[in-house]
């Protein structure tokens, strides 16, 4: 890909597609669509890869800023975007996702489950509050202003909440990678 | 005109940027003290990929099989398609495809570091910026197999700049996968350093609570030929230790890491001084920065 050899767009497309899938069907709720996404995706990387930079995050950081950017464009447009996506999560959700996964998609990779299992352990970690404002930042794309109005917090109520949520997944995230390493 | 923010006001817009929901002043902003901040820049990285990783924690939901072949296909014909009509022209484009906008995290190479390496393993890199490594070199690696197949002599040349630039990505991720670790370790403490003057020094000591230090400074007065910069280390004990010398940039700031073992939890002060090229064997000069 460095090199724009169509053959390592399929490298990508093979690691990266069904993390990118299921991002942008959770976001748009519509298959159709979210193919649309994912194609456009992929295409979007190929056209700017000469502007990645490994140094500056990783590869699916990278494929799925792109995803969702395209997605929450599309959902903005015709108004009908989630809101409430994992608000209800519960700790034994982190401790089942690895038996939903096969279930659902009986060639999941163990690498894939076990982060899934780890983000979710995390995300379940926060106090509900984070939770729901991180939620609402990253899944349903609202400003923090949006937020506030939503949740009827102050503004900067919401952004200590995202703050706080975001850093302490990421000392999670470490910690968690750190213990499985 | 970019307005300038305080870094403390730049660490409590660094999650919202990192979740894409900061925009108008405040990310110009930002991302302008980003740009020289090499805490925030690293923090900044972490904080994208952590907020990626949410999408992670969705019920992994695949494509259609012969859909994604079919996918695959028509990336991969226009791929090749692109790749021979791209001689001077732009083809290729989607009909909605936006202007050209790729996801920025603004680290800058930490120029001018005076910095003793510390070695590190390939096997203990981060696992995220291993796969993106990984990737890239799988990438390079098919590229450079179809060069060979067009031209071999080509594709000798291909080779050389390939695995150079390999080598410089391996190289960059792994000292800044270093940095990252040592600036955000689950059991680094960090010591905060202030120092006076018209434009207010400061600086932060980053110890894993073993032997690795790293210390970042920031608008530091420019040293004369024949002074350096010191960094010491006060114990429990009242024992002050050099942990050695550093440098500036033209700027004033600078990366200095270093190896020094203490006990767990002797560290009860840190300061900088300014002292003879060379360094001291005590403190002796005027004191720079100090904790507080």
């Amino acid at each position: 890909m460095s090199a724009s050899d169509e053959q390592a767009l399929g490298v990508l497309y093979d690691r990266w597609a069904p993390l990118v899938h299921s991002l942008v069907l959770h976001l748009l709720e519509d298959a159709g669509e979210a193919e649309d996404v994912v194609e456009e995706t992929f295409w979007q990387a190929w056209r700017q890869v000469s502007r990645y930079d490994p140094s500056r995050g990783a590869v699916s950081t990278w494929l799925v800023t792109i995803a969702r950017s395209r997605a929450l464009d599309r959902a903005r447009s015709r108004r009908r975007m989630k809101e409430e996506p994992l608000t209800q999560l519960r700790e034994s959700d982190a401790a089942s996702v690895s038996r939903v996964s096969s279930a659902s998609d009986p060639h999941q990779d163990a690498e894939a489950a076990d982060r899934r299992a780890a983000v979710l352990k995390a995300l379940c970690a926060l106090p509900a509050e984070q939770r729901e404002a991180l939620q609402l930042a990253y899944f349903s794309g609202l400003s923090q202003t949006e937020i506030a109005d939503r949740t009827g917090q102050p503004l900067g109520t919401v952004k200590t909440r995202t703050r706080l949520a975001l850093e302490k997944m990421r000392v999670q995230l470490t910690m968690l990678r750190e213990e499985t390493a | 005109m970019i307005q300038s923010i305080s870094h403390d006001e730049a660490q409590a817009l660094l999650a919202i940027e990192a979740l894409g929901a900061l925009t108008g002043a405040d990310r110009d902003a930002l991302l302008a003290h980003v740009e020289v901040c090499a805490v925030c820049s690293a923090q900044l990285v972490q904080l994208r990929d952590t907020a990626a990783a949410l999408a992670e924690s969705l019920p992994a939901v695949p494509l259609n099989p012969d859909r994604s072949a079919a996918m695959r296909s028509r990336l991969l014909a226009r791929a090749a398609s692109d790749l021979t009509g791209r001689r001077g022209d732009d083809g290729g484009r989607l009909p909605n495809e936006p202007p050209v906008k790729a996801p920025t995290s603004p680290v800058k190479p930490l120029s001018g570091e005076p910095v003793r390496a510390i070695g590190r393993s390939p096997a203990s890199r981060g696992g995220w910026l291993a796969a993106a490594a990984a990737v890239l070199l799988a990438a390079g690696i098919l590229s450079v197999l179809r060069s060979t197949r067009r031209d071999a002599a080509v594709a000798r040349n291909e080779l050389t700049a390939v695995r150079a630039q390999q080598l410089r990505a391996a190289t960059e991720v792994a000292l800044r996968d270093s940095l990252i670790e040592q600036l955000t370790g689950a059991t680094v403490r960090i010591v905060d350093l202030t120092g006076s003057g018209p434009n207010a020094p400061m600086g932060w000591v980053f110890w894993d609570q073993n032997e690795k230090w790293t210390l970042l400074v920031h608008d530091l007065p420019a040293l004369a030929a024949d002074r350096t910069y010191q960094l010491w280390l006060t114990t429990g004990g009242q024992r002050t230790l050099s942990a050695g010398t550093f440098g500036t940039d033209h700027r004033g700031h600078a990366v200095f890491r270093a190896t020094l073992s203490l006990p767990r939890d002797s560290l009860v002060s840190a300061s900088v001084t300014l002292e003879p090229a060379g360094g001291a064997a005590r403190p002796s000069g005027p004191i720079a920065l100090a904790s507080k």
